[in-house]
C-alpha cells in the first residue's frame, strides 16, 4: 500500500512541478512572441524555452500538451494558432499519433481527443477506422473529431453508425453540430434516412434542437411508417416548432392505444390545437381512465379555451376531472 | 453407536465450515480482483466525462429528488436549501413530510413562503393520506414541492414523492446528507452512457462526514471520526461500497442502491408499485423487484455504480444506535430474500438468482449464524482434543491475515482512486482499526446480527404472513393494500 501511494504521489508531485516549468515558457511565447515569429523558429529554437532535460519524458510531453490544450480551449484568435504552431513545431503531433497504436483504450481515446482540439487533419483517414471501434469511447471521440475536423456538412459519418446512439454522445454530437450549423446549415436528410433507429431519432431531435422548420414537411411524411419512439420524438418537434401543418397527424396521435404518444400529442394540442382539437380532446376523455392523460388533456383544453375547458368541467361529475380543474385554476400552481 | 454418529457428525461440520470458509475466501478474492478492475475502467471513463455539459444540455434526463423527513426541523430548511443549490438544469425537489411531530411543516413554510395549493393529487402508489401539497409564492423556489401527509414510515413516504412527481428519473435521498453539488451531473451518466440495455437503477458511494468540515454542501476536509465505531464504519464503507458494490457492478449482479443515495427510472418504479412499506428493507426489497421485472419481461438492462465521493452522511458512533441499524439491516435481508425465494437459483433470473441471492442468502444473511456455530464448534473440538493447537493457531493466523488483506486493499483503492484522507494520522488510525476489528467490533456484529434473526422470527415489524409467502412475480406487490 505505501509502495502504491508513494508512486502515486510522485507521480502526482512531477505533475504538478511540469505543469509550473511549462507555464512560463509558454506564456513567453503566447504575449511576447508574434505568429511570424514562432513561425520561423526550428523546433530547437523552441526547445530553448522549455527545460530541455526533460523534453524526452513522456510525462512531461503528457503536461505539456495538456497545458497546451486547455489554453487553447480558453482562447481565440492568433492565440490558438501560435498554440497549435508551436505543438507541431515541437513535434507533439507525433507523440499524439502514436497514442493511436496502444494497447489500452483510454490511451487511444486521449490521442483522439488530442487529435480533435489540435485539428490534427492528417489523422482523419485514422479516425475513419475507429468510428466503428466497439470500444464506447473510442467511438465516441472518433465520431466527435470526424464530425469536428472533416466540415462533411452530410454528417456522413453519423448516419452510417452501425452501433446504438447514446443520450450521451448524442449530447457531445449536438455541442458539435450546433457549431457547424452556425456556419453553414448541416443536411439532416441523412441521419433521418439512416437504417440505424438511434441515428434516425437523433435527426429527429436535431430538426428540433436546430429549429429546422424546413424540415417539418420530412418528419411528416416519415410518421406513419416510424416506431413508437420515433414518434413521440417526432410530435416533440412538432411541437416544438409550432407545425400547425400537421394537426392530423397530431389528432391520430391522441387516439393511440399508446399512452405515451396520446400524452404527447396531448401536449402538443395545448401549444398547436385548433377548434377541431379542442372537440376531439373532449371526446378522448370519455374514452380513458388514466389520471395523468385526463390532466394533460384537460390542461389542453384549458389552454385552448377555457370557456369550453369550464363548461365541460362544470357539467360533469367526475371527482378526478374537479380535482384537475381545481389544480388548473391555481395560480400556484401555474406551471405544475 | 452413538459415539460413531458423534464422530461423523463432527467430520460433516469440519467439512461444512472448511468448504464455508473456503467459499468465503474464493468470494473475497474475486470481489477484491473485480472491484479492482471496475475501479480501474471508472477512473479511465472519467477522464473522457465532461460534466459541464450535462447541465444545459436538453438530452440530459429531468430528475426529481424525493426527500422524506420525519421530525427534521432543526436542520430541514438548511438541507432543503442545500439540495435547491445543487448543479443541474431540469430537476425537483420533494420534501415529503412524513407526519412529523415537531415544527418542521412551520419550519418550512415560513422560511421558503410556502402555500398550499389545490395540487391533483393522484394515488397511483397506495399510500398514507396527504394533508397538503405546499409550493411556493416566492419564484426563487419553484423547484420546490412541499406535501405534508400522516406518518407511514421512510418507504411509504417516498411513494408519496414517487406519485407527486413528474420526472424521467427519481433520486431518493436521505435529507439529513450532504450532496456534492455535482452529484446529480455524476450521477446521471450511466443513464445516459448505456446504448444497448436500459439502466434502470444508478447507486452511489455514502461517505462517513462524522468529523470533517463541510462548507457549501460538500466535505472540504476529510478526517476519521473520533470513535472507534466510527473509524470501523468508515473501513467498513469502503469494504461495502468501493469493493463489494463495485464488483457487483462489474457482472451486473448488484442487488442493492442505498436508500440515503439512489437513482431510479421512474416509469419502471411505477409498474412494480413503487415502495414496499411493509419491510424495513426497502432500499434492496425495491432494487430486486425492479431487477426481477426486467427478467420476467426479458428486457436487457444493467444497475450502475458511481463510486465518485459525493453524499456523505453522519454515521451512528453509539452501540445502541449501530445495533437497532444493523438489527434493522439483517431483518430488510431477510424479508427481502423471503419475499423472493422465486428467484432462488433460477436461472430464468440470470446472474441475479444463480449468484446474487445465493450469496446474500449464505454469506450475509447466515453469517452470524454460521460464525458463531464455527466458534461453538471449535471450542468443542478444542475441549475434546480433536483439534491440533498448532491447526487451530495457524488457521486463525491465516484467517486473521485475509481479513486484514481485504480490509487494507478497500482502503487502498480510496488512496489511489480519491485520496480523501490526506493526513498520514488518519491512515494510521485507519490501519489501527482494521488489525483491532475482528476482535472488538465483528463479534459485536454478529451478535446483532443474530438478534436481527431472533426479531424476524418473533415477527417484529415486518408483515409476516406476506414476507413468508412472498410475490409470485415483480408486479405482485401492485395486489397489495393495507
Amino acid at each position: 500500500m505505501i509502495f502504491i501511494k508513494a508512486r502515486k504521489k510522485e507521480k502526482e508531485i512531477l505533475t504538478k512541478r511540469f505543469k509550473d516549468l511549462t507555464y512560463e515558457p509558454l506564456s513567453n511565447l503566447l504575449f511576447e512572441k508574434s505568429l511570424e515569429e514562432i513561425m520561423e523558429y526550428s523546433k530547437q529554437d523552441l526547445e530553448q524555452f522549455l527545460p530541455t532535460n526533460y523534453l524526452s519524458r513522456p510525462l512531461f510531453k503528457t503536461v505539456l500538451i495538456q497545458e497546451i490544450i486547455s489554453l487553447n480551449k480558453n482562447m481565440k484568435g492568433d492565440f490558438k494558432l501560435k498554440l497549435k504552431l508551436i505543438y507541431r513545431k515541437l513535434d507533439l503531433h507525433q507523440f499524439t499519433l502514436a497514442r493511436l497504436k496502444s494497447k489500452r483504450w483510454d490511451e487511444v481515446a486521449t490521442g483522439i481527443v488530442e487529435i480533435n482540439e489540435m485539428d490534427l487533419t492528417e489523422a482523419l483517414p485514422e479516425m475513419e477506422r475507429l468510428v466503428s471501434n466497439k470500444n464506447f469511447y473510442i467511438r465516441s471521440n472518433a465520431v466527435a473529431t470526424q464530425l469536428n475536423l472533416s466540415n462533411d456538412k452530410n454528417l456522413t459519418v453519423l448516419a452510417n453508425q452501425k452501433y446504438p446512439l447514446s443520450s450521451w454522445q448524442q449530447m457531445k454530437y449536438l455541442r458539435i453540430i450546433k457549431f457547424l450549423s452556425t456556419q453553414d446549415l448541416v443536411k439532416i436528410i441523412y441521419l433521418l434516412e439512416s437504417d440505424n433507429v438511434s441515428v434516425r431519432i437523433f435527426g429527429i431531435r436535431l430538426v428540433r434542437y436546430l429549429g429546422r422548420v424546413d424540415w417539418i414537411a420530412k418528419l411528416s411524411e416519415m410518421y406513419p411508417t416510424a416506431s413508437l419512439s420515433e414518434k413521440v420524438e417526432i410530435l416533440r418537434s412538432f411541437n416544438a416548432l409550432n407545425a400547425e401543418s400537421e394537426l392530423n397527424h397530431v389528432h391520430n396521435a391522441l387516439y393511440s392505444d399508446q399512452e405515451e404518444l396520446c400524452l404527447i400529442a396531448a401536449q402538443t394540442l395545448e401549444n398547436i390545437g385548433d377548434e377541431n382539437s379542442q372537440a376531439l380532446l373532449i371526446q378522448r376523455l370519455g374514452m380513458i381512465q388514466s389520471f395523468v392523460l385526463e390532466k394533460a388533456i384537460l390542461t389542453s383544453l384549458a389552454t385552448l379555451n377555457k370557456d369550453v375547458f369550464l363548461n365541460f368541467v362544470s357539467t360533469s361529475t367526475k371527482a378526478s376531472y374537479l380535482k384537475i380543474k381545481n389544480h388548473l385554476l391555481d395560480p400556484v400552481l401555474s406551471n405544475v | 453407536m452413538y459415539s460413531l454418529l458423534f464422530n461423523i457428525l463432527v467430520d460433516l461440520l469440519g467439512i461444512f465450515f472448511l468448504f464455508y470458509s473456503f467459499s468465503i475466501i474464493v468470494f473475497y478474492l474475486l470481489t477484491t480482483v473485480l472491484s479492482a478492475l471496475e475501479m480501474r475502467d471508472h477512473l479511465r471513463k472519467n477522464k473522457f466525462a465532461d460534466y459541464k455539459d450535462i447541465i444545459t444540455s436538453p438530452l440530459a434526463p429531468s430528475i426529481s429528488i424525493i426527500a422524506p423527513a420525519y421530525n427534521e426541523a432543526s436542520t430541514v430548511v438548511q438541507n432543503v436549501k442545500s439540495l435547491l443549490s445543487l448543479h443541474y438544469g431540469k430537476f425537483e425537489v420533494i420534501l415529503v413530510n412524513d407526519g412529523s411531530k415537531d415544527d418542521s411543516i412551520n419550519k418550512l413554510i415560513e422560511n421558503f413562503q410556502l402555500v398550499k395549493t389545490e395540487y391533483a393529487y393522484n394515488e397511483a402508489i397506495t399510500a398514507k393520506p396527504v394533508r397538503g401539497v405546499y409550493k411556493s409564492s416566492n419564484s426563487s423556489y419553484s423547484k420546490l414541492t412541499v406535501v405534508d401527509k400522516e406518518n407511514g414510515g421512510k418507504a411509504d413516504a417516498l411513494n408519496v414523492g414517487i406519485n407527486i412527481s413528474l420526472n424521467e428519473i427519481i433520486a431518493c435521498i436521505d435529507v439529513d446528507c450532504i450532496l456534492s453539488s455535482d452529484s446529480l451531473t455524476r450521477m446521471m451518466r450511466p443513464f445516459m452512457e448505456e446504448t444497448n440495455r436500459q439502466v434502470i437503477a444508478v447507486g452511489g458511494v455514502i461517505g462517513v462526514a462524522n468529523n470533517c468540515d463541510v462548507k457549501d454542501g460538500t466535505v472540504t476536509q476529510y478526517r476519521v471520526p473520533e470513535t472507534l465505531l466510527g473509524r470501523f464504519q468508515v473501513i467498513e464503507y469502503f469494504r461495502s461500497f468501493l469493493m463489494g458494490r463495485m464488483a457487483w457492478t462489474r457482472v451486473n449482479g448488484l442487488m442493492l442502491i442505498s436508500g440515503a443515495f439512489g437513482f431510479f427510472k421512474r416509469d419502471l418504479v411505477m409498474k412494480v408499485g413503487g415502495y414496499f412499506p411493509k419491510t424495513v428493507g426497502e432500499d434492496m426489497e425495491l432494487m430486486v423487484r425492479m431487477r426481477r421485472y426486467m427478467e420476467e419481461n426479458k428486457l436487457p438492462y444493467k444497475v450502475g455504480f458511481i463510486p465518485d465521493p459525493l453524499c456523505w452522511t453522519e454515521v451512528p458512533e453509539s452501540e445502541q444506535i449501530l445495533s437497532r441499524q444493523r438489527n434493522r439491516w439483517m431483518r430488510g435481508t431477510i424479508e427481502t430474500l423471503q419475499l423472493h425465494q422465486k428467484i432462488r437459483l433460477n436461472p430464468e433470473y440470470g446472474i441475479m438468482g444463480m449468484v446474487s441471492y445465493p450469496f446474500w442468502a449464505i454469506f450475509e444473511k447466515m453469517a452470524p449464524i454460521f460464525e458463531v456455530l464455527g466458534v461453538i464448534y471449535t471450542i468443542a473440538m478444542i475441549i475434546t482434543g480433536d483439534i491440533s493447537a498448532l491447526y487451530f493457531i495457524g488457521l486463525f493466523i491465516v484467517i486473521y491475515f485475509f481479513s486484514i488483506m481485504i480490509s487494507s486493499f478497500s482502503i487502498l483503492y480510496e488512496e489511489i482512486a480519491y485520496n480523501n484522507y490526506k493526513s498520514s494520522k488518519d491512515l494510521n488510525k485507519l490501519i489501527k482499526t482494521i488489525l483491532i476489528e475482528p476482535f472488538v467490533i465483528h463479534p459485536k456484529l454478529m451478535w446483532w446480527g443474530l438478534k436481527g434473526h431472533w426479531d424476524f422470527i418473533k415477527g417484529k415489524g415486518g408483515w409476516g404472513v406476506m414476507i413468508r409467502k412472498g410475490f409470485d412475480k415483480a408486479t405482485d406487490k401492485q395486489k397489495v393494500t393495507e
